[in-house]
């Protein structure tokens, strides 16, 4: 077959919603259908939980509907989309501590007020950090990880993105991302031996 | 523990499947002979399938399935395993819902939302018979050519990560490519062929992106849609004619075959 393919004069004209200059609302949706699971590993990754992504990518994708005057359909749209999702992401994560800590300090007032000793307070501590389940270890160690190496080690591992596809849409060179995942496997690795082995 | 930081590149590399088959064949060798090795590819298998069950989203199948018409590339009726697989699915669903109903209890866990966000979209016979018209009526050019299939499996490479390649047949006049982004995924690419004077589709992207294609409507009763797994790639051809050409054309190509210019692939007989 190889034989009657010729190179053409023209150029690529976009096919569906890839090739208009602009993205109009129902590309816009098609496109994100398209890229949201991978923008739900950048939303995971940032979150640490699943629970709220779903969220996050909603959030996201109404946003990036109000933005659309501002994509320039000739970049990535992936890479477009992760900025807003890291953002709406780290909001998230960011109000989430902010509960929990409200919520620690809380407790310990009512410990305070109650009399109770600092040694059931200690109790709750260790049960509360040493959860001895595997799959806590697992995500308190991937948790402990640099935001972008931990991105990059679920697009790759859980995605199977290529780190071509990687760098593309975390905007970083292709080694980069081929580092992050190499560094990420190994520190999980190592922390869930040396916890193991402890 | 054991001291395997000698051995942190290779392990990386062998579980990135970054190896060539001779120093994979040489490794598996040495983890038969070295405990430690086993135990981190082991802990590392571990690790991600316990990342996948605490992150992974949890996917329903779409709502639009009923009028599924995609056929089996060899009978031309209904795919079977695809009936098997929505049956399957319904169950699976069924299951879920009945689970949610009964344990609100537990509504508080990290459980899903059952709505439609949840839901993973079908690619639509409107979707494919739009890209289908503008390709028979010439409103899209084609993107690429290749001139051999030297040029085509380095194309498969950089877009897939793996090799596919078409056997040569004598009536089927290769048209050129299209950048399909969008249609079922970010790296769809579509091929046009000529057989027998009327224009073929043949979409390409990798397995994991599969999606049924649902829901044909009277408009699109000229058209038919196949599908085929081959190896890493879903096939979709969508044709005009009664019976698929391109998907039993369609080989892998494993990454230790190199082609150069003007070379002939090497045929289904070496896929991986």
């Amino acid at each position: 077959m190889s034989q009657a393919f010729r190179p053409t004069q023209t150029g690529g004209l976009p096919l569906v919603v890839t090739v208009s200059t602009r993205l109009d609302r129902e590309g816009f949706g098609v496109r994100f259908v398209a890229s949201r699971r991978r923008l739900w590993w950048v939303a995971v990754s940032i979150l640490g939980r699943r629970e709220s992504a779903d969220d996050v990518l909603q959030e996201a994708a109404l946003i990036g509907l109000t933005k659309l005057d501002e994509f320039d359909s000739s970049t990535s749209f992936d890479a477009w989309m992760v900025q807003i999702v890291r953002f709406v992401a780290l909001n998230v994560a960011r109000k989430a501590q902010r509960r929990s800590s409200h919520h620690e300090r809380h407790a310990s007032d009512l410990h305070a007020a109650h009399g109770q000793d600092s040694a059931e307070i200690d109790i709750a501590e260790v049960l509360r950090h040493d959860d001895g389940t595997f799959d806590d270890r697992t995500l308190r160690a991937l948790m402990a990880l640099p935001e972008q190496p931990r991105t990059c080690l679920l697009l790759r591992v859980l995605e199977d993105l290529s780190y071509r596809e990687i760098a593309g849409m975390l905007c970083i060179p292709e080694g980069t991302a081929m580092s992050h995942v190499y560094r990420a496997r190994t520190s999980l690795r190592r922390t869930l031996e040396r916890e193991t082995d402890s | 523990m054991n001291d395997l930081s000698q051995h942190d590149d290779r392990l990386v590399r062998y579980l990135d499947g970054a190896m060539s088959s001779g120093e994979r064949t040489e490794f598996e060798k040495e983890l038969s002979s070295n405990t430690s090795l086993r135990d981190a590819i082991g802990l590392d298998a571990r690790v991600v399938e316990s990342l996948r069950r605490a992150l992974a989203p949890i996917e329903v199948s779409p709502a639009n399935s009923r009028n599924t018409h995609v056929t089996d590339p060899d009978r031309g009726q209904p795919n079977r395993r695809l009936v098997r697989y929505l049956k399957t699915r319904i169950a699976v669903v069924a299951m879920a819902a009945a689970a949610l109903i009964c344990i609100p209890a537990i509504s508080r866990l990290p459980w899903p939302k059952p709505n439609d966000r949840m839901s993973v979209p079908s690619v639509g016979m409107a979707d494919l018979a739009a890209l289908y018209s503008r390709v028979d009526e010439r409103t899209i050019d084609m993107d690429w050519t290749f001139a051999d299939d030297a040029e085509l499996l380095e194309f498969m490479r950089q877009r897939f990560d793996r090799g596919l390649l078409f056997m040569p047949e004598s009536d089927v006049a290769a048209v050129g490519w299209i950048d399909a982004s969008g249609v079922i995924s970010n790296s769809t690419a579509a091929m046009v062929v000529r057989k027998h004077e009327q224009l073929v589709v043949l979409l390409v992207d990798r397995a994991r992106h599969s999606r049924l294609v649902a829901e044909a409507g009277e408009a699109f009763h000229e058209l038919s849609v196949f599908q085929r797994r081959v190896g890493p790639f879903i096939l979709h051809e969508i044709t005009p004619l009664e019976r698929p050409h391109l998907l039993e054309l369609a080989y892998t190509v494993g990454s230790e075959i190199r082609l150069r210019s003007g070379e002939q692939g090497p045929g289904p007989r070496t896929q991986q």
